[in-house]
């Protein structure tokens, strides 16, 4: 899946980095990092991690969505 | 060293001068040492980089500090750790999203505007029974979707049962938050049960949804609607009248407030850092952990010290002096704690009492304190019961 965080509004309020900490994690400043791709076996937990993000600042792609067919009907 | 001094404690949670004004007391302590072993039988830590970093360490457990007699907490977010925190936090955390934020503060301006329409009439009113506690608690019981009856008595239950989550507490304290709860517990269990068989609409209707889809258990219901009715209009409280207090008494600052919207999120944040509401959030430490070269002891509890984090100097210089202009207030002040269990009310706080204080200093830019500010502090909570201001 593709992940990706509006750093415009994220707060760095880490609440993510409970549930998916293999995705998000914040560094010593306490600022977020994340990995903009992980495998698919993690969506349960980026999923819980979007919707308990208190500025709703996380947007998941998943692989398996609309991109891979519309590339191979072409 | 960790140690205590003789027979000095450099942290007297009981005294009566410490209660009042306990910032000097940090202060001593933040240049002797990182990590202060109190004869209370906890260990605080009291600087910035620590207590930031440790309100954030997954080694420290809220599920395992004994809350006494607020044990029902531990079946709330309050008490949980991972998995199950996350599992009960999302069930409510759209219900305190910006967007949804900016739906409640509707309520609550009318609240406000209710509230400066009688003071008008008087002449003056209350800060803290008249307007920072019937905005606050009237806000929560419009998201939960709930009446507001017996208002004072939710109000001074929650307060009594403050009383007795602090090292220093008294028998007497223990004894009336005791009863104190099980009237509170009362309270929300016909709370709920008014609901039943009704449309499942407010945040009680979606924590009854959760209950239904086996999300939640039914002392996680009852739990979780006690913590939200009774904290959701604490600390926000103390926020607005701390506000109320800061602008009254320095007319430059309001004059500031009132003609510079852009600077009042910061304001609100030197607000909340030069008298944090609660003055530590208290973990339990799963394993050894290494705090600037002292060791916080496995199965020891810590009291993660915000309100002498947010005045350490190392951070924010002149600590004692009120600059919104500083340049990391809003980013680095942890009156909402952080991590895990960072306050998750904090966005709902912040306007709540931009709504309130610009809808003071709009429309009363003179106002006055009128009447002596009676303070009722502790050595966890810093609050004021009365605060009389003239128009």
């Amino acid at each position: 899946m593709k992940i990706s965080v509006n750093l415009d509004t994220c707060q760095n309020m880490g609440q993510c980095v409970y549930e998916a900490p293999s995705v998000f994690a914040l560094d010593f400043q306490g600022r977020l990092q994340y990995v903009d791709h992980a495998d698919d076996g993690l969506l349960e937990h980026v999923e819980s991690a979007q919707a308990l993000c208190p500025t709703q600042s996380i947007t998941i792609e998943p692989s398996d969505g609309e991109s891979a067919p519309l590339a191979t009907s072409r | 060293m960790t140690a205590t001094l003789g027979d000095i404690d450099l942290l007297p949670f009981a005294d009566p001068e410490y209660q009042v004004d306990p910032y000097p007391y940090y202060k001593e302590v933040r240049d002797l040492t990182p990590l202060y072993a109190s004869p209370a039988g906890v260990y605080c830590a009291v600087r910035h980089e620590d207590v930031f970093a440790l309100t954030r360490d997954r080694r420290l457990s809220s599920k395992e500090v004994d809350f006494g007699i607020a044990n029902v907490f531990h079946d709330s977010i309050l008490g949980m750790d991972s998995p199950d925190h996350g599992r009960v936090r999302g069930v409510s955390s759209k219900w305190f999203v910006p967007a949804r934020v900016e739906e409640w503060l509707e309520e609550t301006r009318r609240l406000v505007n209710l509230a400066l329409d009688d003071g008008a009439r008087a002449g003056g009113l209350d800060a803290c029974a008249d307007l920072s506690f019937t905005v606050t608690f009237g806000t929560m019981a419009h998201i939960l979707d709930v009446g507001t009856h017996d208002a004072q008595n939710c109000r001074e239950k929650v307060l009594e049962m403050g009383r007795a989550l602090r090292p220093a507490a008294t028998e007497q304290d223990v004894a009336t938050a005791e009863a104190a709860f099980a009237w509170y517990v009362d309270y929300i269990k016909d709370l709920v049960a008014s609901r039943a068989g009704t449309p499942q609409t407010g945040l009680l209707g979606a924590f009854l949804g959760a209950v239904d889809e086996d999300r939640m258990s039914e002392a996680e219901l009852l739990a979780s609607v006690t913590l939200y009715y009774a904290v959701g209009h604490l600390d926000n409280s103390f926020l607005i009248q701390n506000g109320v207090k800061i602008l009254g008494e320095m007319p430059e600052q309001r004059e500031i407030f009132r003609t510079q919207p852009d600077a009042r999120n910061d304001m609100i944040s030197e607000m909340l850092r030069m008298d944090t509401p609660e003055q530590f959030v208290t973990r339990y430490a799963l394993e050894d952990i290494d705090v600037s070269g002292e060791t916080l002891p496995a199965g020891s509890i810590l009291l993660a010290m915000i309100g002498s984090a947010n005045m350490d100097e190392r951070v924010f210089p002149n600590p004692e002096v009120f600059d919104h202009t500083r340049h990391n207030v809003t980013a680095q002040q942890m009156a909402f704690g952080g991590g895990q269990h960072g306050c998750q009310g904090q966005i709902l706080a912040r306007r709540q009492a931009e709504v309130a204080l610009t809808a003071l200093v709009e429309r009363f830019p003179d106002y006055r304190i009128s009447g002596p500010v009676i303070r009722d502090d502790t050595e966890f909570i810093r609050n004021i019961i009365s605060l009389p201001i003239e128009f």
